[in-house]
């Protein structure tokens, strides 16, 4: 009986405002999930230095970065509800993913795959940027999210109403079959190629898919609660990092001073002299603090954001543990409802 | 200027017009060995800490240099043996050597060494120096690469050994030694050039001391550089 009330309790929670952000157009248009980016970071420690990565600036840049790409979809209005998720979802009506390929300052790479619920993929795509050395013209990236914006918007405008509710169907389906694989196990299939086939459709205001949609509605709130996290989260660090990006493309200036530098291979001196091997010994090491200079920021750096950060990513796993554990409730009590409601009647009169 | 650099300075003038008298062609020997670098395991040793100068152990500059000399002139003497056509060392060479002991004078100076140590990386601070580092890692030592030289450091025994190569072949070896209580260190600095028949050796003595507990709780942060507190420190 408390499992009854407490689905209740968590039906009542679909009622609640969504905080998710939504286009201002009431026209159809299709709901657009991304997750935070993959920060693509090597298994071997060891390549580190060599690639330049600072494993936890690029996951902190994982986190920051959706929000821009989502600023620059909703700026299209070619969405309805345009959330970032911490993890990629695979029943979303449109599915971004993206992997940080490259960012150091001066360039941003990103591998940009969007998916939408029939399996079909929109964009698999490889979108660079780079910042101009001496104007810093395009100095936050943002072209790269807005090309990305346009490529995803212009497929999402051509759609259709029948392609915008086809796509809204498979995605409560796709999520059914996986809150309630017995009851919704036949309905698609999954193509060789990934794409995905409708075998049958529920019968209009079929309880169980209602259900189905409630319980990710719920999710949804859920969700909408980690990515207000998420938003406090951008504009508290946002500029923290926009302090490290500065740096950076300053420290990748000093070190093609150095280069400059070194570059002079005539110094004048005799080869065997002290002031020639000094100065072999200086080029190094000013090419190492320098290097050594950037570790430092990349440590203050993180001692700003690191607080932060790991107090979001706190609340985001006790909402995801909240969460799968609600997963698990609804997923038997929707199984048990579905047993009740498939169960022949007794005496085959029908119910009194 | 110091007095140890003015006597420093006054012996390698010294030699130089010792070696101007002689003014005599050497053959060039080959650089000396390296020191055989043996797969890296992980931190066998753990130098972690403040380390200062134990400047009454440390080599006297001035002696090292006189005995780098006679080696120098040794090592020249015994081609000549082998060679008559060959008489001697060239100014060239006292004065390469005079270089290299004179950059080896230069890397040695600081009288702190701060050391850092995790599971994969050494990190030696220094004063107007960068800090050598050291990674090692499952797959074996990792060299630091940059367009201007190579560090890469190995293990011989409980020893660390970081090895720099700059251009023209310019070596810096420093040899890490830490004693069995771990509370004082060698360290055996070789800098050796093709220019110079033999290299030059400096040895550096230290102990480890504690450093006091600061007053104030500091950390450095991007936007506001250092925060200090006097409790704990909450951005």
């Amino acid at each position: 009986m408390s499992s009854w009330l407490r689905l209740c309790a968590v039906l009542l929670v679909v009622c609640l405002p969504s905080a998710g952000v939504a286009s201002q157009d009431l026209s159809p248009r299709i709901s657009v999930s991304i997750a935070v980016f993959d920060p693509a970071i090597p298994e071997d420690p060891s390549v580190y230095r060599d690639l330049e990565i600072f494993p936890r600036i690029r996951e902190v840049e994982a986190m920051l970065w959706p929000f821009q790409l989502r600023q620059s979809l909703i700026d299209t209005n070619a969405f309805r509800m345009v959330r970032v998720v911490p993890e990629p979802d695979n029943n979303a009506e449109l599915s971004v993913v993206a992997s940080i390929l490259q960012s150091d300052g001066f360039t941003l790479r990103l591998h940009v795959v969007a998916t939408d619920a029939m399996g079909g993929t929109w964009r698999d795509h490889v979108y660079e940027a780079t910042i101009d050395k001496e104007t810093r013209v395009g100095a936050d990236f943002q072209a790269v999210f807005d090309r990305i914006a346009e490529d995803l918007s212009s497929g999402a405008i051509r759609l259709e109403v029948a392609d915008v509710d086809k796509l809204a169907e498979v995605s409560v389906l796709r999520y059914a079959q996986d809150v309630a694989p017995r009851a919704f196990g036949d309905f698609l299939s999954k193509n060789d190629d990934g794409t995905i086939s409708i075998l049958r459709l529920p019968a209009r205001d079929d309880p169980m898919v209602e259900r189905a949609r409630m319980v990710r509605e719920t999710e949804f709130v859920i969700n909408d609660v980690v990515d207000e996290g998420f938003v406090e989260l951008y504009a508290e660090i946002s500029k923290v990092h926009d302090l490290w990006r500065e740096y950076r493309r300053q420290n990748q200036i000093y070190q093609a001073e150095n280069a400059r530098r070194a570059g002079d291979k005539d110094d004048g001196y005799d080869r065997a002299s002290f002031e020639h091997l000094k100065r072999l010994y200086d080029v190094y090491k000013w090419d190492r603090t320098t290097v050594q200079e950037q570790d430092r920021l990349a440590v203050a750096f993180t001692n700003e954001v690191g607080p932060r950060v790991e107090a979001l990513e706190a609340r985001i796993a006790e909402l995801e543990v909240w969460i799968d554990s609600k997963y698990a409730e609804w997923n038997r009590l929707l199984e048990a409802l579905f047993e009740v409601e498939m169960r022949p009647e007794p005496d085959g009169q029908g119910a009194l | 200027m110091p007095a140890s650099n003015t006597r420093t300075t006054l012996l390698l003038i010294s030699l130089t017009f010792c070696v101007g008298l002689c003014g005599c062609a050497a053959p060039r020997m080959p650089p000396p060995p390296e020191p055989e670098l043996p797969p890296g395991e992980l931190m066998r040793a753990n130098l972690a800490g403040s380390w200062e100068r134990d400047y009454a152990r440390d080599d006297d500059v001035n002696t090292t240099l006189q005995r780098a000399y006679n080696l120098l002139a040794k090592t020249v003497s015994d081609q000549r043996l082998g060679n008559p056509s060959r008489t001697g060392m060239s100014p060239r060479q006292a004065s390469a050597l005079v270089a290299l002991a004179r950059l080896a004078e230069l890397i040695t100076r600081p009288d702190v060494l701060t050391i850092s140590q995790t599971d994969y990386e050494i990190s030696v601070s220094r004063k107007d120096d960068f800090s050598m580092l050291c990674q090692f890692f499952d797959s074996g030592p990792k060299s630091t690469n940059s367009p201007y030289g190579r560090e890469t450091c190995a293990w011989q025994g409980r020893d660390l050994v970081s090895v720099l190569r700059l251009p023209e072949g310019l070596k810096v070896v420093h040899q890490f030694t830490l004693s069995d209580d771990e509370e004082r260190m060698r360290v055996v600095t070789t800098v050796s050039s093709p220019i110079s028949p033999v290299p030059f050796t400096l040895r550096r003595f230290y102990r480890k001391f504690d450093r006091l507990p600061p007053e104030y709780n500091c950390i450095e942060t991007l936007s506001m550089k250092r925060v200090c507190s006097t409790g704990d420190l909450e951005l």
